[in-house]
């Protein structure tokens, strides 16, 4: 390793990677910050003209990309309540909520320190760990998957912040929307209401930016007070010094935010949306003041972000050492080093050693170059933001989400499933139910049914069903995570946190 | 019956027993996912209505918080028709329509016709940048209509 470390550095330090490398993560961040256009599909635009490239010249561009954009979703998910990727979901809860009190600017200096921090972390972990925690990845099962999906839908109770029934009630209807189309296992055509475009299911993207995108620009709207500013733009001196101050004494939030990225993201299947909000309940759950979280807290922006970053490297893991992709645009990359002739494995490690070390110290690099990319462009994007008038902002966001969700599969049928869901979000909102838990439905619920159904017939084949789900080392693990992440709100109202966790209901 | 609660449990039955039916000609684990979920979201339903004859603070929905809900249901309206008529008109030539007419609309204060031409040579400009940058760039071919 050692060697292949120095060639890799020596190589990396070239005018062109370089180059590739601040192209990559600056063309990431913008497609990151605009709704709907995600991090696999920018990848997979590129894969075709990486293979007229060199291995290390295309593999750089693709990295910086993937982590560019999965940090530039956090700009659309605090000035305009839009995640840019499904990864910023999480970012949005105190994100927007700190930038319609002003501190937008502050919320994005948060996201970007954290989102530093957590991709280098997770770097380390891809640069050091690969071999060992890819094997543990490996055994994950069915059973391991359903209990993994039910231990995530226990962040209901974190994403519910009005009332925790209604966040059920929403929960529920994200996973019986998430069963539309064809079943997989026995291929049931289910509640396509004989339309062939739900055959494939329901969008994730496109009902994402609906959900969230649509209740807020009618929200704009509904204000009266149509002046010229949507949110006040504060100018506040010494932001990033007082952001990294504030992180400095929270060293715990952003570690723990990056290894829960980074696990999530060796995991297959889980994605970066996954892993910000499990850490981000995690922050809610181990906070002093978990009542402040949702109305603004750098916490929040800093463990979503964190994690969602680590995940990228994460990801990376499984991909690189056993060719099993832990994420979407992982699974871009993966097309990409087979287009160049490179097989994961251990040759990616020997025979193709230098040029997969530089790739991975170009993730450092690409990780450094954010800090001032955000920390420019925050406050630049944050001014432009707030000050636009709504009359044309609601309008240009409409605009955004059509092209968004249009986009992904070049297919109209994505803009009405996301002005669907855009009105179900909505009137969802004026009845009570917050977007945050019908999206973790249906972001689960296809891994939590492929996981139960399969798991079900498994334990029939081993003839012991209840063995299947509950005696494997793993699964004890995740069902014991579970009632503790379930039961720890009603603890926490019984020890100590009643007042606070009463003004938080 | 404005009462937010209840509305949502008629809403949700309703959805609850469409699906059960549909459910009836799936295959045996082509069901199963579905039905745990209904019966449990039919029973969530059935306690948010128990609930609401209990609670004090009772969400009334479309109702006070001094909104012009008129204008908002014509927003609405004009997405919709924005969405349905790209096929005809073509991307561009309709989100220059829609984003313009909505400009209007909700600016109240400024309505003469220089501002007006102002709102639509700017709408113009950034939907034509948008529209060049993602379909030469991105190579993203946006539907095209009668007239572009």
């Amino acid at each position: 390793m050692g060697s292949f470390f120095l060639k890799a550095l020596g190589s990396l330090f070239t005018p062109m990677n370089i180059l590739f490398v601040v192209l990559g993560t600056g063309s990431g961040i913008v497609v990151g910050a605009l709704p709907g256009l995600t991090a696999t599909m920018a990848i997979a635009l590129l894969v075709p003209f990486t293979f007229a490239m060199s291995p290390i010249h295309g593999l750089v561009l693709l990295g910086g990309i993937y982590c560019g954009a999965i940090f530039g979703g956090s700009f659309s998910a605090i000035l305009i309540n839009t995640p840019g990727t499904p990864s910023a979901i999480a970012t949005t809860f105190d994100g927007y909520a700190m930038a319609k009190k002003g501190d937008s600017y502050k919320a994005i200096v948060t996201a970007t320190i954290a989102s530093v921090i957590g991709g280098l972390i997770g770097v380390l972990f891809l640069l050091f760990l690969s071999p060992p925690l890819s094997k543990a990845s490996l055994k994950f099962g069915p059973p391991e998957f359903f209990w993994l999906t039910v231990f995530g839908l226990t962040i209901i109770a974190t994403l519910a912040s009005k009332s925790i029934l209604k966040g059920l009630i929403g929960g529920a209807f994200g996973l019986l929307v998430s069963s539309i189309g064809i079943a997989p296992i026995e291929g049931s055509v289910r509640f396509t209401f004989g339309s062939v475009s739900l055959q494939g299911g329901v969008g994730l993207i496109p009902a994402l930016i609906g959900i969230f995108c649509i209740p807020e620009v009618i929200g704009m709207i509904e204000k009266k007070d149509t002046h010229y500013s949507v949110i006040p733009y504060r100018t506040q001196k010494k932001v990033v010094m007082n952001v990294v101050l504030k992180l400095l004494k929270r060293p715990v939030l952003i570690i723990r935010s990056a290894i829960i990225g980074t696990i999530v993201g060796i995991i297959p299947g889980a994605g970066g949306n996954i892993a910000s909000m499990v850490s981000y309940n995690e922050a809610v759950r181990a906070s002093r003041y978990p009542e402040k979280f949702g109305r603004g807290i750098i916490d929040g922006v800093a463990a979503s972000e964190a994690s969602n970053n680590a995940e990228v490297s994460g990801s990376m893991i499984p991909l690189l050492t056993l060719g099993i992709p832990g994420a979407p645009p992982a699974a871009v990359l993966l097309g990409a080093l087979l287009l160049q002739g490179m097989r994961p494995g251990v040759d990616l490690f020997t025979i193709h050693g230098h040029v997969t070390y530089t790739f991975i110290l170009s993730l450092i690099l690409s990780n450094i170059l954010m800090l001032p990319m955000g920390i420019y462009s925050g406050k630049l994007v944050s001014r432009m933001i707030t000050n636009i008038p709504i009359p044309f902002l609601a309008p240009f966001i409409l605009f955004l989400t059509f092209i968004g969700s249009y986009s992904i599969e070049r297919n109209m049928f994505d803009v009405y499933t996301m002005i669907f869901f855009g009105l179900v979000g909505y009137i969802g909102r004026k009845a009570g139910f917050g977007p945050g838990p019908i999206v973790l439905g249906l972001i689960l619920g296809n891994i939590c049914e492929q996981g139960l159904v399969q798991s079900i017939l498994m334990g029939k084949a081993s003839g012991s069903l209840l063995g299947m789900f509950f005696t494997r080392p793993i699964s004890i693990i995740l069902i014991i995570l579970t009632v503790v992440s379930a039961g720890w709100p009603v603890i926490r109202k019984y020890t100590g946190g009643r007042k606070k966790y009463a003004k938080r209901r | 019956m404005r009462n937010a609660d209840r509305i949502s449990f008629l809403i949700i039955a309703g959805i609850c027993v469409y699906f059960w039916f549909e459910s009836l000609s799936f295959t045996r684990f082509g069901y199963l996912f579905p039905r745990v979920i209904i019966s449990i979201l039919g029973f969530l339903a059935i306690l948010l209505f128990a609930l609401s004859f209990f609670k004090k603070e009772k969400i009334r929905i479309f109702e006070g918080d001094n909104i012009s809900y008129p204008v908002i249901l014509l927003c609405i309206l004009l997405v919709i028709a924005w969405a349905f008529l790209i096929k005809l008109l073509g991307f561009a030539v309709t989100s220059v329509l829609f984003i313009s007419v909505m400009n209007v609309l909700l600016d109240k204060k400024n309505r003469s016709i220089r501002a007006i031409t102002i709102k639509v040579v700017t709408t113009g400009v950034f939907v034509g940048a948008f529209y060049l940058f993602f379909s030469k760039l991105l190579l993203v071919s946006f539907p095209r209509g009668v007239l572009f």
